[in-house]
């Protein structure tokens, strides 16, 4: 039984992945997007160069890519800290990489309009965590309290400067960085792709190798370093892949939450704590459910709602509902 | 028993004068917000937070005190005519979006003439005693009606009737050039906001002078303001023209170059055009109009030169040149 | 064959950092291979401080400690984990982790980084496992068990390590009376089938006296006694360290300590 679920789970984002592709503003029948297609792949059925062939491969199929990605590595990401942190309450944006994005984007746009807001995003994002990190060194050693302590102070302050950026100019600009910061694949592109998948796999892959060790480190620092494990370096090691993936996906997307709190916890739900399990599928589920939620997205109604909306509207009760089934066991106690 | 119809005569009589004072010297308003609004007329005293383009349209300089951060930053045509005549500047009382409401009470101001963008602080100012008026004209009527509300509020209302033939002006000349265009031959246009995905709907001026320049809005079916839509839906749509915020981040080479963009007509055809950077609530709506309307259509339009008109029209209605204000343009 | 792999602990000293008084003072004894030793001492002794540098969690600033002969202090933290396996009092941890999967975790340090445990990992752990004597709740959750259980899957897991030295910091504090004996037993078995070195610190003298093969006595950071506990625990001793008056009582050959409750009340 558990087998079966967790292969499901698995194998998801293809099979919610698949349909999206068939969904859309612009009716495109489902033979047209099948041999669209085939046509990309193998070469075969000659089509023309009709707008149909833009929908499916330059926006849709970019566009499911991307979600899927970003869902991935939110999700994994989430899981990591969750192990990092103890808490099954931690999500990916805790150290401040959110707030580093944000501060990345908002003055890029604001006063730096030169440089390409992604790479901006993506430095600010980084050195926003290493920032939590440096403060958090107290006499050579990092516990878990002051590095959570501190990446709450950070996002504070990061998020305090956006305040002041937003304040400062111009209202045009001001709606061009709120605009990001909501969050949406409505602009994905192949390029976000590009720019986006080195790094996120640069994170997730080696995680994905060292994920049997986040058991032992969840079960405390000292009781980790008497069973052998380096915790100050494999905790180095596991925020920076983590950070690396995270910034990557907030450079490219904005900023969307719930699904890196949501989606690892609700996994562990349906088949455990152990890492080995839980991390890759946590990481497909949150591919699938970031699919889902921006294919509903931009199906429900003729104008696009911010999947921000949708992982908190559809992920909420749908979490609720296991943790009342769950009762005790949901969390484990 | 003359007497007494003497006296009653005398009595309706000075009822009439009184009424008629007392009609002169004050005005109830319901507001964008739906508040009435009584205020001593005409006003001597007022803050201008958003609507500050009709202040050299109905020459309101003695009886405004001051103006938010925009007009001076972003608006041409206030930095044209104040850096002409630099005893006409007010002072700034903070952003549009984020009025500072201690700059506001220094001033003393008898009257706020405000946006509804942030109703907290309307209320705000409402408690420490100052009268606010909210205004968010959401179509051209609208538009009237507020400026027509201006000319009233500061006993300007001839100078608010001739801003508004001066637009009418304009507006006609386009009606009478694209009655003749019948219906299958008219051009769909959309205009995009802050994002390129961000369109303007049926609600707001924007879209009725699409309808005056004689084009068809196909978001004009959706019942808002502004919709995010995808760029297949945009795509669905194929405008014949595309028309971008003057104050948008992002210019006609990002749509060209952007090869998800590529089927739509308005992209393959080149016409998609940046607007002017001017205010929408203001009567320089007429010339943007005209804009539209010579873009959709240039071929009713190859006799009119868009900068005469313009500039006849920015001497009727603001007092100063055209060609003059554009230098203040790029900010 | 193989070296001797006592646990020697030489003139071990240690303060907080930042303090002026030492925790241990100058504590000297020695565990010996396929023997369970058992450290006692009043609250404040210093026994949870000896455990803590016995294990490399602290430093002393001054004494040695010796594993076989050799001074473990400068190796890895990998390498510390093959020596001495640490079984640390029972707690909760925050996801329910099966029963297998925490006794797998001793073999951390013999996973690599990039790597999930191994076939012969997962043999050491079911071994582990059936000398402990709980297969039965080898896939129940961790969080599921009874204490008593829970401290057995910790002593599994510190078998699964295969280390020469075990570690044990006062195993039966939370545990009620059965579980406190069955987990000694357990203990006691184990150091003489794996023929490992074991180290237990106690509250309970009784519990030396029923289970250990040597005892330290420690008092304000010093060892005060050491030795076979039937002729180190004595009424004098008892008097002295934790100022009880007691009398020792014999029965088949087991010894206990008995308070005499006229002079305490």
């Amino acid at each position: 039984m558990k087998g079966i679920k967790a292969l499901i789970i698995l194998i998801s984002p293809i099979f919610i992945g698949w349909p999206a592709l068939f969904l859309g503003a612009y009716g495109v029948t489902p033979f047209m997007v099948l041999k669209i297609l085939l046509n990309e792949t193998l070469h075969i059925f000659e089509i023309g160069d009709i707008p149909e062939k833009a929908i499916i491969t330059d926006i849709r199929l970019p566009r499911v890519i991307l979600a899927g990605l970003v869902g991935a590595c939110l999700s994994g990401a989430g899981v990591t800290l969750q192990g990092i942190f103890r808490n099954p309450l931690v999500d990916p944006f805790i150290l401040g990489v959110s707030a580093g994005a944000a501060f990345g984007c908002a003055i890029t746009i604001g006063f730096l309009s030169s440089f390409p807001i992604q790479f901006m995003a993506f430095i600010f994002a980084v050195s926003a965590v290493v920032i939590a990190y440096t403060v958090a060194r107290t006499q050579g050693e990092i516990s878990r309290l002051p590095l959570i302590l501190s990446g709450v102070i950070v996002s504070a302050f990061f998020t305090a400067l956006v305040s002041i950026v937003k304040f400062l100019v111009d209202p045009h600009k001001l709606q061009s960085i709120v605009y990001w910061l909501m969050g949406s694949f409505s602009l994905a592109d192949w390029r976000h792709v590009r720019i986006s998948f080195p790094f996120i796999m640069a994170g997730l892959v080696p995680i994905f190798f060292m994920r049997w060790r986040l058991n032992v480190l969840s079960m405390g620092e000292e009781e980790a370093r008497t069973l052998g494990v380096n915790v100050k370096r494999d905790r180095i090691l596991f925020i920076a892949f983590s950070t690396l993936a995270v910034a990557s996906a907030v450079s490219v997307c904005g900023i969307i939450g719930w699904v890196g709190l949501m989606v690892p916890h609700l996994v562990r739900m349906l088949v455990g704590p152990d890492h080995r399990i839980l991390l890759p599928l946590a990481i497909s589920g949150g591919a699938s459910f970031m699919i889902a939620a921006d294919t509903l997205s931009r199906t429900l109604t003729t104008f696009d709602i911010p999947v921000g909306i949708i992982t908190a509207l559809t992920g909420a009760p749908f979490f609720i509902y296991l943790m009342r089934k769950g009762g005790k066991e949901a969390w484990g106690r | 028993m003359v007497y007494r119809a003497y006296i009653k005569v005398l009595a309706l009589f000075l009822s009439l004068i009184w009424v008629g004072a007392l009609d002169a010297s004050t005005f109830t308003l319901t507001d964008k917000l739906g508040r009435t609004v009584t205020v001593n007329v005409p006003v001597k005293r007022a803050v201008i937070v958003i609507s500050y383009e009709l202040i050299p349209a109905m020459n309101l300089w003695n009886q405004v005190i001051g103006v938010s951060r925009w007009a001076e930053e972003h608006c041409d045509l206030y930095k044209a005519i104040v850096r002409e005549n630099p005893s006409l500047r007010k002072p700034n009382v903070g952003a549009g979006s984020d009025v500072n409401v201690e700059a506001v009470l220094k001033l003393y101001p008898g009257l706020v003439i405000t946006w509804t963008y942030n109703p907290g602080t309307i209320r705000f100012l409402e408690q420490k005693g100052i009268k606010v008026i909210g205004i968010y004209p959401d179509s051209l009527t609208e538009l009237y009606d507020v400026m027509r509300m201006h000319g009233k509020l500061f006993g300007k209302e001839k100078e608010a009737e001739e801003d508004i033939a001066g637009m009418e002006k304009i507006f006609n000349l386009i009606k009478k050039r694209v009655s003749k265009i019948p219906p299958e031959k008219r051009k769909k246009a959309i205009h995009l906001g802050g994002k390129p995905t961000t369109v303007s709907c049926g609600v707001g001026v924007t879209n009725d002078i699409i309808n005056i320049a004689g084009g068809i809005n196909p978001a004009g079916s959706i019942n808002t303001r502004n919709a995010d839509v995808s760029i297949e839906k945009i795509i669905q749509w194929n405008p014949d023209a595309i028309f971008i915020w003057g104050s948008a981040g992002y210019n006609e080479s990002w749509l060209y170059g952007n090869s998800q963009w590529r089927y739509i007509k308005a992209v393959k055809e080149k016409r998609v055009y940046k607007l002017p950077r001017w205010s929408t609530w203001s009567p320089r709506l007429a010339p943007i109009a005209l804009y539209i309307a010579m873009k959709l259509y240039p071929e009713q339009f190859q006799d009119v030169n868009f900068e005469e008109v313009a500039d006849r029209f920015y001497k009727k209605v603001f007092g100063i040149s055209y060609y003059k204000v554009r230098q203040y343009e790029g900010y | 064959m193989g070296k001797i792999m006592n646990l020697e602990v030489e003139s071990l000293a240690f303060r907080h950092r930042g303090q002026q008084e030492d925790v241990l003072r100058s504590v000297t004894f020695t565990a010996h291979q396929g023997d369970v030793t058992a450290i006692l001492g009043p609250n404040g002794s210093g026994k949870s401080t000896l455990f803590k540098c016995i294990v490399g969690l602290w430093n002393p600033y001054e004494g040695e400690i010796k594993v076989g002969g050799k001074n473990p202090s400068k190796f890895s933290v990998r390498e510390r984990a093959r020596l001495f396996a640490t079984v640390p009092q029972d707690h909760e941890p925050p996801f329910p982790y099966s029963v297998l999967d925490v006794v797998l975790m001793g073999r951390a340090s013999y996973v690599g980084i990039f790597s999930s445990p191994k076939r012969k990992d997962y043999e050491a752990a079911e071994e582990a496992i059936s000398l402990v004597g709980i297969e039965h709740i080898k896939d129940k959750p961790y969080t599921g068990i009874s204490g008593g259980e829970r401290q057995l899957t910790l002593i599994a897991r510190a078998i699964a390590q295969s280390a020469p030295v075990m570690v044990l910091d006062e195993p039966t504090s939370h545990l009620d009376f059965r579980n406190q004996l069955k987990v000694l037993s357990t203990v006691r078995s184990i150091s003489r089938e794996r023929n490992i070195t074991v180290l237990v610190t106690l509250h309970d003298p009784n519990l030396a006296l029923l289970f250990a093969d040597r005892v330290a006595i420690l008092k304000e950071g010093y060892v005060v006694a050491e030795g076979d506990p039937k002729s180190v625990i004595t009424e004098d001793l008892i008097s002295k360290v934790y100022g009880v008056e007691t009398r020792i009582i014999s029965s088949d050959g087991t010894r206990l300590i008995c308070p005499v409750m006229g002079e305490l009340t």
